[in-house]
């Protein structure tokens, strides 16, 4: 008797707060809407075709995957699971292309390094600017070029500045092998979504960062495998560094985004020391990446002699 | 004796199920994937009754609304795009040599399942394909629809035409998945009885078709603007003999799924491979990819 009772009470208690939350939860959100404004104008063409469809309320959740804890990234498909049709000897060739770029896309490149120096474990480790988080959102705006560019479009920018040689054009077999493997390592993955995982870390910049803690850090975390002249070391079996150069000739541009300090940071914080993601802590990223800026490297393709030798660099 | 030979029957389905099971995942088996809600009993005509999907919503991906294109340039390139593919008289007029618009086979720009929508071309290329012996990249497709279906010049890789024609696939596919065969994708599947009559298929083309095409097959135009409310089916300003329509098998398919304009899935499938005959025959541009020489002396590709 008594617990009905209670019951009841907590029921008729829970209605008033829900509805209370709701009349604040709208009237908190109406605001924010501003009236429809920023809808763009439609053309005024007869055909309406979205009119006729009923719509489904399409989950605006996905639009972002907001899952942080490690292994709960998305798997790519495996290497083993290519069958042998002509679209999986494109993803082989694809595949060959990032690992060993030295010696299957020789022509295009004006350094020595190999797309996966980078992109790490083949392209797959989340935040390692992984191939599957790339794909699935180009044709992108992208500011650095200033327009919305496909995928195709950003591969030959990777060619230009990382690969510091000449991009190659967008029918190019390279182009398109590069293409079809990211297309099937995104296998899955709903167009137009934005992957945990995507590009490299975040970071919090708390003071200036200077080279010279740069140069401490660099020694002390760096140095073992990239060596103390930055210089990397090569593989002894073929071509290319298995740790890659981090300054001068064999290294990537000025123009590439491994040169912002921000980028940079980003990357080695999520990533480096190899095996040891994420110990290092922002500032130290930073300095570290500072030590970097400052070396040689070859110029920026976009800029002529004289701004490459004279104008102070400003992507620091 | 009865129960023997249902405890038989039962015994063989469910070696027919554990034989199905054992199918390769990635297989494509159509039966599954088109979810048939009810099926109109009244339909008696062969084979027609098989094949008719559902379309309560929700049955197929259901792409976002032409008010939810950010406002971005990644926005202004999806608008750009859905222009030039409503009205590709206008936005594309330099690269078009008939006198077509995309959405003339892409019904209800480029969503319509089952009408070759973009939401379900997009995320499965790039593909391999027949037609070019190569896999090629969803621009690479869409230079070929210029070219062939288009009657005109394909633009090239980096114009804004066919960037912005992929921005907006790329945004009609929003959360469909890739690499995955979506129901409604491409046209509808067809078996065929017998072989196609083109004498039938001008009865029938008379018939069901001729109100909207006109029996000479040339369409009807926009009043107010450039391009056809009713596509030409044959003649200078429509298709040429490379384009996948000009196949009798992708025309019916097509047929099939869309035709009569609003009463799709009511011609059986002869009646619609008798139909596309009909239309094979007559006179249309050239193939881009033959000289004269083969487009006049031999018999022209896609008969069967």
């Amino acid at each position: 008797m008594k617990f009905t009772q209670i019951h009841k009470y907590l029921l008729a208690l829970g209605t008033v707060a829900g509805l209370a939350y709701g009349t604040w939860v709208v009237a908190d959100s109406n605001p924010a809407e501003g009236g429809g404004d920023d809808l763009p104008t439609l053309d005024s063409m007869e055909v309406h075709a979205s009119m006729q469809r009923p719509k489904l309320s399409l989950p605006d959740e996905l639009t972002v995957v907001p899952v942080v804890k490690p292994g709960e990234y998305f798997v790519p498909p495996k290497l083993e699971d290519l069958d042998d049709s002509k679209y999986s000897d494109e993803v082989r060739l694809g595949r060959n292309i990032f690992i060993n770029t030295q010696e299957y896309a020789r022509r295009y490149v004006g350094n020595s390094l190999n797309c996966s120096n980078c992109h790490l474990q083949e392209g797959r480790k989340p935040h390692a600017a992984p191939l599957w988080a790339a794909y699935p959102l180009y044709p992108m705006y992208r500011d650095k070029s200033r327009q919305v560019i496909s995928f195709q479009e950003r591969l030959q920018d990777c060619f230009r500045f990382s690969m510091n040689g000449i991009a190659p054009t967008l029918d190019s077999r390279e182009i398109e092998a590069l293409t079809v493997y990211a297309h099937w390592l995104s296998t899955g993955i709903p167009t137009g979504t934005i992957m945990a995982g995507r590009g490299f870390a975040r970071i919090d910049k708390t003071e200036d960062p200077s080279p010279f803690n740069g140069a401490i850090h660099y020694k002390q975390y760096c140095a073992s495998c990239h060596g103390d002249d930055l210089m990397g070391r090569k593989f002894t079996n073929r071509e290319g560094y298995m740790f890659p150069p981090l300054a001068g000739i064999d290294s990537y541009n000025k123009g590439a985004g491994m040169h912002k300090v921000k980028t940079c940071a980003g990357f080695v914080k999520a990533n480096m020391p190899l095996g040891k993601p994420f110990t290092l802590s922002d500032d130290e990223a930073l300095d570290i990446c500072v030590h970097m800026f400052i070396q040689d490297r070859p110029w920026d393709p976009r800029k002529g002699m004289f701004m490459s030798i004279f104008m102070p660099v400003t992507e620091g | 004796m009865k129960t023997f030979f249902v405890l038989c029957m039962l015994g063989l389905s469910n070696l027919a199920l554990a034989v199905d099971t054992a199918l390769p995942q990635t297989e494509v088996r159509v039966d599954n994937y088109d979810a048939r809600v009810s099926i109109p009993t009244e339909l008696k005509r062969e084979k027609a009754i098989r094949q008719i999907p559902a379309i309560s919503p929700g049955e197929y991906f259901v792409p976002p609304e032409v008010g939810d294109i950010p406002t971005s340039k990644y926005g202004e390139m999806v608008k750009l795009g859905r222009n030039i593919f409503v009205d590709t008289q206008h936005y594309a007029k330099r690269y078009v040599g008939n006198g077509l618009n995309c959405s003339n086979c892409h019904l209800q720009e480029g969503r319509k399942a089952y009408a070759g929508p973009l939401w379900a071309a997009y995320p499965m290329y790039p593909e391999f394909r027949n037609k070019t012996r190569d896999v090629v990249t969803f621009e690479e497709r869409v230079q070929d629809c210029f070219r062939f279906s288009m009657n005109g010049i394909a633009p090239t890789l980096d114009s804004p035409e066919i960037k912005a024609i992929t921005s907006y696939a790329h945004w009609l596919s929003t959360g469909a998945p890739f690499n995955k065969e979506l129901p409604g994708r491409g046209f509808a599947r067809l078996g065929k009885p017998r072989d196609p009559t083109p004498i039938n298929g001008e009865k029938l083309y008379k018939e069901s078709c001729a109100s909207c095409h006109g029996k000479e097959g040339k369409g009807q135009k926009f009043t107010h603007r450039d391009g056809y409310m009713f596509p030409p089916l044959w003649g200078k300003d429509s298709f040429n003999r490379g384009a996948g329509m000009s196949t009798v098998k992708g025309c019916a398919q097509f047929t099939k799924a869309n035709m009569p304009l609003g009463k799709g899935w009511t011609l059986t499938d002869m009646e619609a491979w008798d139909i596309c005959t009909y239309i094979w025959l007559q006179d249309r541009p050239w193939d881009p990819r033959f000289g004269w020489f083969m487009n006049i002396f031999a018999a022209p590709t896609g008969g069967n």
